[in-house]
């Protein structure tokens, strides 16, 4: 496609010392570079979409002009009004126009705030650790299971129905999983909101870490007492659904 | 002491430690059936933990494999005997092979090779060796990790059962006998076993 020919005009900005903050929406435009003059501010290199953009359109106090041969030209009008100052020092406009920090109130104290734990959707993979499993489906696997991949694991019945296997690797059945933190036991996908704040969760409610805390998606948990779990070999297995079974 | 075989078999089961409590090498009927007993109580509890349907108990199997690891101790102990008697006096299993009796032979027959062990550095030409080699020849599952020509034994009667199968590719993996664990027959079990993770719970194994 051919190079609309404005491009090659270039276009310039001026703008006094006092209004220089409106120019913050364009800061990220890297092209733009600036230089000053006493309280007078000039940004060049505009194209032509950006000079039309909503974000140069919305500054106020602001004089647009294109530059031809040294002589500024009014946008839009064909007669120059001035020269362009020389000796003009141009850095970028990210460098020109530097960010400050608001300062830091120290007579601020916040003691009233209070965080509410929440669980989000996390970005980093996390290996598994726990798998919820209906207990059919554990018992079915298990019966005919090699020994080896029995050893490292730890279960207990959660409901009648549901199984929750600890370990890892984990069985290759079917059910939801979860990851560990700490003590803490993660839907897998989620994690708390602020990670930062594990220790402090795990100190205020499992102080002893003597529990699981079985975390759910919408931020309710439960506790389970690690002391609860049992080996998982076949015979455990075998022995829970035969009792269940009798019981129900 | 009443029952000196039925003590030695129960101890043995029990604490997985061999006590002789006589130098008789008779076992009179009635002991016998004790053993019978007790081995099958034995094997329902271990069945409990078996994968897949669990082959039935099989009573003179077993009584035949507490007998031979009583008769060798005592023999490792006190020998009267001649070379000549000994196999008469460790008699080979007349029945036939099947998952039965591997299983049940096992119940005593797995603390065979310990103690072959224990009679070759004691003396390594012993004629006691050979002839319980030759017992382990035909009851291999109870020798996996214990040095034997692979070649002599037959897997017809392992890869013929489920339960069998599983539970002697387990038992390989877990004494991690390379030999076995690259010989043919089994070798696609032992893989099937590990599936993903054989780096993880074998690395030797590549």
């Amino acid at each position: 496609m051919a190079e609309n020919p404005s491009n090659h005009i270039n276009f310039l900005l001026e703008i006094d010392q006092e209004h220089l903050s409106d120019l913050v929406q364009i800061r990220s435009w890297f092209n733009l570079k600036i230089a000053h003059e006493g309280r007078t501010y000039w940004v060049k290199d505009f194209t032509q979409q950006q000079l039309e953009s909503l974000e140069v359109k919305s500054i106020p106090f602001k004089k647009l002009y294109s530059l031809q041969n040294n002589l500024l030209f009014p946008y839009g009008s064909k007669l120059p009004s001035k020269r362009l100052p020389s000796a003009l020092l141009w850095t970028p406009l990210e460098r020109g126009l530097p960010v400050t920090l608001p300062a830091y109130n120290h007579n601020y104290f916040g003691l009233q705030e209070k965080i509410q734990v929440k669980l989000v959707p996390a970005d980093i993979e996390q290996p598994d650790f726990g798998l919820v499993v209906s207990l059919a489906t554990l018992s079915a696997y298990v019966q005919t299971a090699p020994a080896i991949r029995l050893q490292n694991l730890s279960w207990l019945i959660l409901k009648p129905e549901a199984a929750l296997v600890l370990g890892t690797p984990l069985l290759p059945v079917p059910g939801r999983s979860y990851w560990q933190r700490g003590s803490h036991l993660l839907p897998t996908g989620y994690d708390f909101e602020l990670p930062v704040l594990q220790e402090v969760i795990q100190q205020k409610i499992n102080p002893e870490q003597e529990e699981w805390v079985f975390w759910q998606p919408n931020g309710s948990y439960s506790f389970i007492t690690k002391a609860q779990f049992r080996p998982l070999t076949i015979s455990s297995v075998r022995l829970s659904v035969q009792s269940a079974s009798v019981t129900s | 002491m009443q029952h000196p075989f039925f003590q030695t078999i129960d101890t043995l089961r029990r604490k997985e430690e061999l006590i002789l409590f006589t130098r008789l090498m008779k076992v009179t009927p009635e002991e016998e059936d004790l053993v019978t007993e007790l081995l099958a109580l034995e094997y329902e509890k271990e069945s409990l933990n078996y994968p897949f349907t669990p082959p039935a108990f099989d009573g003179p199997a077993a009584l035949w494999g507490a007998q031979t690891v009583y008769s060798a101790s005592q023999l490792l102990l006190y020998r009267e005997n001649q070379a000549e008697e000994l196999s008469f006096l460790l008699p080979a299993y007349s029945n036939t092979l099947t998952p039965e009796a591997v299983l049940s032979i096992d119940l005593c027959l797995r603390f065979l090779p310990p103690l072959l062990e224990q009679a070759s550095s004691i003396d390594n030409q012993d004629a006691l060796i050979s002839v319980l080699e030759q017992h382990l020849q035909q009851w291999h599952y109870s020798a996996v990790g214990y040095d034997l020509a692979l070649e002599n034994l037959s897997f017809e009667t392992v890869l013929s059962d489920n339960c069998l199968l599983q539970l002697y590719a387990d038992r390989v993996i877990q004494r991690k006998s390379r030999r076995l664990a690259e010989h043919a027959p089994i070798q696609t079990q032992i893989k099937a076993s590990l599936g993903h993770y054989a780096s993880t719970f074998w690395s030797a194994l590549s």
